[in-house]
């Protein structure tokens, strides 16, 4: 059951419908951020109240919701986001990706890889790519009008005279189908690709920018790059010292404080799923050695 | 039965909240994946001609905040119906209106007399909500683009090859442009402005 005291959602009504509408906008307009009334939620900027906001306009009783805070279901924020919403819809929560309809994410993407009919909506803290390169919104507004991303191209190739390689590891600027570059959040690069044509619906909301946009299923999403010097994600010397997975995104650890330290998967529900299947990791092989 | 009781407006959604969530998830899948049927089960009653999936779209999506525009076709009950429900303000020019509820497509004004948006934002361009005798999955027009997996093969019926033509030749207005709802009964497909149509 959902708190009597509040709307199902916490939103009211006449809000919903205005979010839904500028959902609707971004979905029909892939990249493009749409404008919205973004409302006061009961937690502050940061926290994901853009996120929130996009769960709620969207969220039913017969949904099942799943929360990650960077890859993991049992962190501060992803804990009271999930209770929030079982108090104000009381629809079923779940820790298990292949299980959840929508999957309200902060800066990761589960490593399993999604499918047809999910939604996967993103935190994401500031909306606009080129906002570091030109700080005034009418600008940008208009260089996304006439597509003019010169400057974004100028500021990588000045990473790579200055340091040898693009220095963007989170955050990593994408074009997507074709047409519009976008922040695709503070997911670490590795999780890039995952986004390209991807058949889950992906939702991006930035509440204290006010900012709504969206990439349809199977839509290109293609990360900035040049032909000498071409994207690449992040790879690890070890594999996760839990489950032994050798192509996930790996935290690192501290585990004493002798300095010893463990790799481990951010995506917990994965790292728990491979070792319930069995799968078992160096364990204290590495931390040893660090001692 | 007085007068003022036998005008007034047939019943809107029975459960207003769960029933326009339905319904918008049903719109939300429909523009995602374009072509794609679904179908819309929230109950209301909609004077005819307005369908379930229409009506449904109606309610859901239009409020004070988005004038419509409205098929000259529709009687003044469906004015009533809409106007009593969603409070939305009648556009009396299609370039003016947010939406558009559009009963028969062969007689209905060219696509690019809607808004098209501007280029800073072509979020402003019109909603089209057209209502369609059929919709078939496998048959028709190809389509591609965001959401399309290769292409889909979609029927509308009713939908005129100038309304094709017309729209294909919108293709280099991007990023303005008219994102359009097909409803048929219970079901609604979406066409969202970057779906390319092989006509």
């Amino acid at each position: 059951m959902n708190d009597a005291a509040y709307n199902f959602g916490y939103l009211d009504e006449q809000t919903k419908r205005m979010i839904r509408r500028s959902i609707l906008k971004a979905v029909a307009i892939p990249g493009y951020q749409v404008p919205f009334g973004s409302r006061e939620m009961p937690l502050p900027y940061g926290w994901g109240t853009g996120g929130i906001q996009v769960t709620a306009a969207i969220i039913g009783i017969g949904d099942v919701l799943k929360v990650i805070d960077q890859g993991a279901d049992d962190t501060t924020n992803a804990v009271s986001i999930r209770r929030f919403f079982s108090r104000m819809c009381g629809m079923a929560t779940t820790e298990k990706t292949a299980e959840a309809s929508i999957i309200q994410t902060r800066h990761r993407i589960p490593e399993r890889p999604l499918s047809e009919g999910q939604i996967l909506v993103y935190q994401v803290p500031i909306p606009e790519p080129l906002r570091w390169l030109e700080p005034r919104e009418s600008e940008t507004r208009k260089m996304h009008a006439l597509r003019e991303y010169g400057v974004m191209h100028v500021k990588l190739y000045e990473d790579i005279a200055t340091k040898g390689k693009v220095a963007t590891a989170y955050d990593y600027p994408v074009l997507v189908n074709g047409r519009y570059i976008m922040r695709p959040s503070p997911i670490p690069k590795f999780d890039t690709p995952k986004m390209h044509r991807n058949a889950a619906l992906q939702l991006f909301g930035a509440g204290r920018e006010k900012r709504i946009y969206a990439v349809p299923p199977h839509t290109d999403v293609v990360p900035l790059d040049f032909e000498d010097h071409p994207f690449a994600v992040e790879t690890w010397d070890r594999p996760c010292a839990l489950c032994g997975a050798g192509n996930t995104f790996l935290d690192e650890i501290v585990v004493n404080d002798r300095g010893g330290r463990l790799f481990v998967c951010s995506d917990t529900d994965y790292c728990n799923e491979r070792q319930e299947a069995g799968h078992r990791g160096d364990g204290g092989a590495g931390l040893e050695a660090a001692e | 039965m007085s007068a003022l009781q036998a005008r007034a407006p047939a019943p809107g959604f029975q459960a207003p909240v769960a029933d326009s969530q339905i319904a918008f998830r049903a719109l939300l899948g429909a523009l995602s994946s374009p072509g794609r049927m679904e179908a819309i089960s929230a109950s209301h009653e909609a004077p005819a001609p307005i369908g379930p999936a229409l009506g449904a779209a109606c309610l859901t999506l239009l409020d004070y905040d988005t004038p419509v525009w409205l098929d000259p076709v529709l009687g003044p009950e469906v004015i009533a119906w809409i106007a009593f429900h969603t409070g939305a303000p009648v556009a009396f020019a299609p370039e003016r209106s947010a939406f558009a509820v559009i009963l028969s497509p062969g007689s209905m004004p060219p696509i690019d007399s809607f808004a098209l948006g501007t280029d800073e934002a072509p979020e402003t361009g019109t909603t089209l909500l057209v209502q369609v005798p059929d919709l078939r999955e496998g048959r028709g027009l190809h389509w591609s683009g965001p959401g399309i997996a290769g292409r889909r093969a979609v029927g509308i019926e009713g939908m005129t090859p100038g309304f094709w033509a017309r729209r294909h030749g919108m293709g280099d207005l991007a990023p303005r442009g008219i994102d359009v709802f097909f409803f048929a009964g219970n079901r609604v497909v979406g066409l969202p402005r970057t779906t390319r149509v092989e006509v």
